[in-house]
């Protein structure tokens, strides 16, 4: 007998793009599109918000959210939590600012075997940005100059102050798909940059206690890491060093069957004065029940896999062509 | 034979890619158990006073009632042959025949009356499981150290990530527990912690669990059987000595 270490799957992102029942609360089905789309129908310049107002569709503001449990951990991020479903998460996340765009995102989510099913493995939002017809020559310039910056290795990022981004994880059997995990990051407008301490107060505030904390020059990490039973993991656990989050929308997350609700905060000072807050990225995962839905949904794809081989050789007894010899 | 645990976790990556009581005064004596908060009561050896926790019998999941057949420490076939009887699925044995070396590679001669031996072998260890219900698996502890915060010893073998893998013929099984949070937290009140960490010392610690069987999922090449920790036994690896005893509530 021996036993072999199970390897973490690794996955990679999908994402599917937010549909909606009418229902209170729920996103109805929008464009999609932060920036325009292919279909030939958006034509000509726009602003960021009828960008927005042409892709989100019907959202029902404020979002249908229920408060957290009394002695659970907070495990929200803007309103969303692990357990919402992918409609009243997409709803949400687009109720906390009317230029945000749920997309779907088919590079993110876990390597599993769906078996010819979609499954919805979560979704990304992100400011919509105007749509601006551009002639060649501007064209060929952005293109200069975008590889004049990548030469110069020039810091690049995918939102502009002000703005925020997210990345909401689900998983279920399809059209159940419920939120395992969810991320923010939102970027300070320029010149209204709140202090590291205030940012850390409110954290605190909101999330109580935290299990560790990280001071660095370049940034500050918070963690709230709890187990299964929803205690709050300290130093002198076992999984003081096991159960970790990801507070970036871009990171992928852990899940782990021994570690319950870990939320993750990271506040990135501003280089001109770290007294002041460039970013805060917060992000929450339910590792137990996130492991849970993954096997379940697993199995479930599994069975009616299964139920449709078997209707199958079924019929093929009924109906199938006799070969000829 | 001693397992080691296997801790499960599942990553998602991002971008184009993701237990009961102890008092460890003393040896080898009449059992007695300590507070428990959240875990499970542990008998230790040595102390005096209190109740045994009591386990009851987990109720009958996936119809695995009227097994009661046990294994002792199963090695990989016997893993195998177990998940195909709990299951109900037909196990490919003419394939698993075939593939035998001693068939696969015999003379033409000689392959017949070798099948025949290789198939009784097969028949013979999937009789043997048949109506098993109870495992009583040996695996190294993976005792953590105490956790005064909540006043627990956390035994890593029986965490709810835990799981044992078994291969043999192209399959794969994995053993899992259906109640590792209540079985793995051990709870010790802290005016006897530092007793049995020193007791423990640095020696390595065995556990000896007794597992129902409660279901089986099905998979690609395999599956997954879901049991119960129904009580557990730890001991020193080195002297064989027995630390605490614990019945899990059931759950």
């Amino acid at each position: 007998m021996h036993t072999r270490q199970l390897m973490g799957l690794m996955f990679i992102a999908a994402l599917v793009s937010a549909c909606g029942s009418g229902k209170p609360g729920t996103a109805a089905p929008g464009r999609g599109m932060a920036g325009g789309d292919a279909s030939g129908q958006d034509t000509g310049n726009a602003t960021a918000e009828q960008v927005a107002a042409a892709a989100r569709g019907d959202v029902s503001c404020p979002a249908d959210t229920t408060p957290t449990p009394s002695g659970a951990p907070v495990d929200d991020i803007v309103g969303v939590r692990p357990g919402m479903t992918y409609e009243q998460a997409a709803n949400t996340v687009m109720c906390s600012s009317p230029l945000l765009v749920v997309q779907p995102e088919t590079g993110r989510g876990f390597d599993m075997q769906t078996y010819g099913q979609t499954i919805r493995q979560g979704f990304s939002a992100r400011f919509a940005e105007p749509r601006v017809q551009k002639t060649g020559r501007q064209l060929a310039q952005e293109m200069e100059q975008a590889a004049m910056e990548r030469g110069l290795n020039v810091a690049r990022h995918d939102m502009q102050p002000g703005q925020s981004k997210w990345f909401v994880g689900t998983m279920g059997m399809p059209g159940q798909e419920k939120v395992i995990s969810a991320a923010r990051d939102q970027w300070f407008d320029e010149g209204r940059n709140p202090t590291i301490d205030s940012v850390e107060q409110a954290l605190l505030a909101k999330y109580g206690t935290p299990t560790e904390r990280r001071d660095r020059d370049t940034y500050h990490q918070l963690r709230w890491a709890h187990d299964p039973r929803g205690r709050l993991i300290t130093e002198t656990s076992p999984l003081y060093s096991r159960c970790n989050g990801a507070a970036s929308p871009d990171d992928g997350v852990q899940l782990s069957a021994d570690c319950g609700v870990v939320v993750a905060a990271t506040v990135i000072p501003l280089r001109s004065n770290p007294a002041l807050a460039q970013d805060l990225q917060v992000g929450v995962v339910d590792q137990a029940a996130g492991y849970q839905a993954l096997t379940d949904t697993q199995q479930g794809l599994q069975a009616m896999d299964a139920a449709r081989r078997a209707k199958q050789v079924q019929d093929a007894s009924k109906n199938a062509e006799a070969p000829q010899l | 034979m001693r397992m080691n645990p296997i801790a499960r976790s599942i990553v998602m990556l991002a971008g184009t890619l993701s237990l009961a009581a102890l008092g460890l005064a003393g040896c080898g004596k009449s059992p007695a158990t300590s507070a428990v908060s959240g875990g499970v009561q542990a008998a230790v050896t040595g102390a005096s006073g209190g109740e045994h926790g009591s386990a009851t019998a987990p109720a009958d999941v996936g119809g695995m009632a009227g097994r009661t057949g046990e294994l002792t420490d199963p090695d990989n076939l016997t893993m195998v042959f177990l998940y195909y009887d709990l299951a109900g699925i037909a196990p490919p044995i003419d394939q698993w025949v075939e593939e035998d070396n001693r068939v696969n590679y015999a003379r033409g001669a000689d392959k017949a009356t070798l099948r025949k031996t290789v198939r009784a072998e097969f028949d013979a260890g999937l009789a043997a499981v048949h109506g098993v219900g109870v495992i009583h698996l040996t695996a190294n502890a993976d005792l953590s150290p105490y956790d005064p915060t909540y006043g627990e010893f956390t035994v890593g073998a029986l965490s709810p990530g835990a799981a044992y893998t078994f291969k043999a013929q192209g399959q794969t099984i994995s053993l899992k527990f259906d109640n590792g949070l209540a079985a793995q937290s051990w709870s010790v009140p802290k005016e006897q912690a530092q007793a049995i960490a020193d007791k423990i010392g640095n020696d390595t610690l065995t556990l000896d669990a007794t597992l129902s069987i409660r279901k089986t999922f099905p998979g690609s090449r395999g599956g997954t059987i879901v049991a119960h920790v129904v009580s557990w036994n730890l001991r020193d690896a080195g002297n064989g000595a027995t630390l605490a005893r614990a019945q899990v509530p059931a759950g």
